[in-house]
């Protein structure tokens, strides 16, 4: 994934009369890889932020790159175009189509996009597997719980190789052994496919599993912590030893 | 295909109201179908009544007759011209016609009457008269056979087997003539019934004192096929006299039935737009219903890099899918529901509380109708019907193309 650079962004909404400021000159560096939560009081602005980036909401001001061209700048069309073939997105209300099977779920973005079919197959059966609902490919997601359909979210979200997913409270709506399993299963896309997560969350256990995590308060960075990889102290050890 | 996956998807979602909404388009199709199906068999039997009684599907005669109906305007040499007409047109039938306005008197009265002399046998083949006599018989080889109308009957007091006497007025001399009544008729229509009478062609000549001539060649043919080319064929028939006749299509012969027909069916048009339109409202109303319940799937699509363009089309094939599959219905159910009028017609006449008859512009109409397929309506209707379920989803497409991915995703 290029990298994403966000630059003084600024966001002003009107709530009636009222000039809400929901973010205030944002600034921020994303990089390829990275397992990132967005965390911060209702209100700091980690939704508005995750939408911007995503091309979904319109910046008041300021500055997105990816892969050098400013986001704001962009066109309607330009933008779908982004989401399309660089992002992914995982709700907190996990937005299957109802009428389309998890397989069909999970193609679609590969539909919009014109791969062929047998390259299609091949990558929605490995994506699905990958998220543990390999014999669920034919359900509906009424037929699915919760934590499957976000998986099937997931697998959508994932499936066409964004340069970066999205995720928006993916775990609000779910059970803490359900979200441990899912961040499980993003942590090890993240970590054996490089695939990027950006997560807007309250939520401990997203903390836990980011390797970075960037607190928002009143519509600013108030702080950004890169947790330090983890040492393998077998080797430490030895290496002591020796 | 994607898009078709959807369309059709979210058609089966909601089976019922597509259901629903299909069959107010079946109903207004079948309805439509039953009064086209009715009508087009009432104009035919107008017409067929109409150049059974008074003029052809092509019609010969002097010109200026047609707007001026003077008895001295005649086509000389019948004979030989109805051998040419028989020749040019085969499939038809040519029947010479003399009419003439005169008097007829009896020892009780007398009245004003027209005065049509005919081929007696040529005559039955193709008019309903002879099936309505209603005492005595049709008129015979005798050239002092007349029969009347019920009504004339009645007014000038005479049965079969009276005498009367016909005067008719030529280049101011009376010329008389007396015959005896073969038949009483009854048509239903007044006029008919009450000034009609009909004689043998050779006793019209005599009394209009021209043999081998009459007023009218009628051609009958196959009801509106090939009359552009009977026309052409009676023309090419009739040599250099063509100049001096009128060759004429039944619409130009009968103005009245003609336009009596027009004028019904643009009265159904007007109302089958009516009809279109209040099935269209309807519809607008359904698909809106649907698409606003999917404001926030729209959204999702939207999100995860479906265009408007493509989120469009969804909404405009569901919209002509449902219209392929009402409409086809609707027809189909329109032809099924109408075959037994087809084939075994429909007596109006009981339906009126026992009407006899009746007549449309003077002309006679049997009551006991048959229903008519007219094959070149049927796909027009069925295509008018997918595009007015197709333009109703226009507004509902406007109204997506308005969304954006955030606020459709928030819509409540």
């Amino acid at each position: 994934m290029s990298d994403i650079s966000i630059r003084d962004l600024k966001k002003t909404y009107k709530d009636g009369d009222i000039e809400v400021h929901a973010l205030r000159g944002v600034n921020l560096d994303l990089q390829s890889g990275e397992f990132t939560a967005l965390m911060g009081p209702s209100g700091s602005g980690k939704t508005t932020l995750l939408n911007i980036i995503g091309g979904l909401d319109d910046a008041t001001s300021g500055s997105v790159l990816v892969d050098g061209k400013n986001l704001v700048d962009m066109s309607g069309s330009q933008r779908s175009d982004l989401r399309l073939n660089r992002l992914g997105f995982v709700f907190q209300a996990y937005n299957l189509i109802p009428v389309l099977t998890a397989y069909e779920n999970a193609e679609f973005v590969l539909l919009l996009q014109g791969v062929p079919e047998a390259e299609r197959k091949k990558r929605v059966m490995d994506m699905l597997d990958a998220v543990g609902l390999a014999g669920m490919a034919d359900r509906r997601p009424d037929e699915l719980s919760g934590g499957q359909q976000q998986r099937v979210a997931v697998a959508r979200a994932i499936v066409s190789e964004p340069a970066l997913v999205l995720a928006d409270e993916p775990t609000a709506n779910l059970d803490s052994t359900t979200s441990t399993g899912l961040l499980e299963t993003m942590k090890k896309l993240n970590e054996e496919r490089g695939v990027s997560f950006l997560f807007s969350t309250h939520d401990p256990l997203v903390m836990e599993q980011a390797n970075r995590i960037v607190r928002l308060v009143d519509g600013t960075v108030a702080d950004d912590t890169t947790k330090a990889a983890p040492s393998n102290t077998a080797d430490a050890s030895a290496g002591a030893s020796a | 295909m994607l898009l078709l996956k959807l369309a059709l998807r979210n058609l089966r979602r909601n089976l019922r109201r597509t259901l629903i909404t299909s069959s107010a388009i079946v109903f207004g199709l079948t309805f439509l179908m039953f009064g086209t199906v009715m009508q087009d068999g009432m104009h035919r039997e107008t017409v067929r009544s109409a150049v059974g009684f008074m003029a052809g599907h092509v019609v010969v005669q002097g010109k200026g007759f047609n707007a001026e109906r003077d008895a001295a305007i005649v086509v000389d040499g019948v004979s030989a011209k109805r051998k040419a007409l028989q020749a040019a047109v085969p499939d038809a039938q040519v029947i010479p016609r003399i009419f003439m306005g005169g008097l007829l008197t009896s020892p009780n009265g007398s009245m004003g009457v027209s005065i049509t002399g005919v081929d007696p046998k040529a005559e039955a083949a193709i008019s309903d008269l002879d099936d309505r006599i209603v005492d005595g018989e049709y008129v015979g080889d005798a050239d002092t056979d007349i029969i009347i109308g019920k009504t004339l009957a009645e007014s000038l007091a005479v049965e079969v087997g009276d005498k009367v006497v016909a005067m008719f007025q030529r280049d101011g001399i009376l010329e008389s003539q007396l015959f005896r009544v073969r038949g009483i008729f009854k048509t239903g229509a007044a006029e008919m019934d009450g000034f009609m009478t009909v004689v043998h062609l050779k006793a019209a000549q005599r009394l209009l004192g021209k043999e081998d001539a009459a007023h009218q060649l009628a051609l009958i043919i196959d009801y509106e096929r090939g009359l552009d080319a009977a026309v052409a064929n009676a023309a090419e028939a009739m040599g250099a006299e063509a100049t001096t006749l009128e060759i004429l299509p039944w619409q130009k012969a009968l103005p009245e039935v003609y336009d009596y027909i027009v004028l019904d069916d643009v009265s159904m048009w007007i109302f089958l737009l009516l009809l279109g339109f209040i099935v269209a409202i309807g519809i607008l109303n359904t698909m809106l219903m649907s698409v606003l319940e999917r404001v926030r799937e729209f959204g999702t699509m939207l999100a995860v890099g479906m265009s408007p363009v493509q989120l469009a089309q969804v909404i405009l094939l569901e919209g002509f899918l449902l219209g392929v599959f009402a409409s086809t219905v609707g027809v189909v159910l329109g032809v099924i529901v109408t075959y037994p009028i087809v084939t075994d017609g429909l007596d109006y006449g009981a339906l009126m509380g026992g009407v006899d008859s009746m007549d449309i512009s003077g002309v006679p109409i049997n009551l006991k109708v048959h229903g008519f397929y007219d094959w070149v309506k049927y796909p027009v209707f069925w295509a008018v019907s997918v595009a007015l379920t197709t333009l109703s989803t226009v507004y509902p497409v406007w109204f997506t193309s308005r969304l954006t991915p955030m606020r459709a995703m928030r819509h409540r």
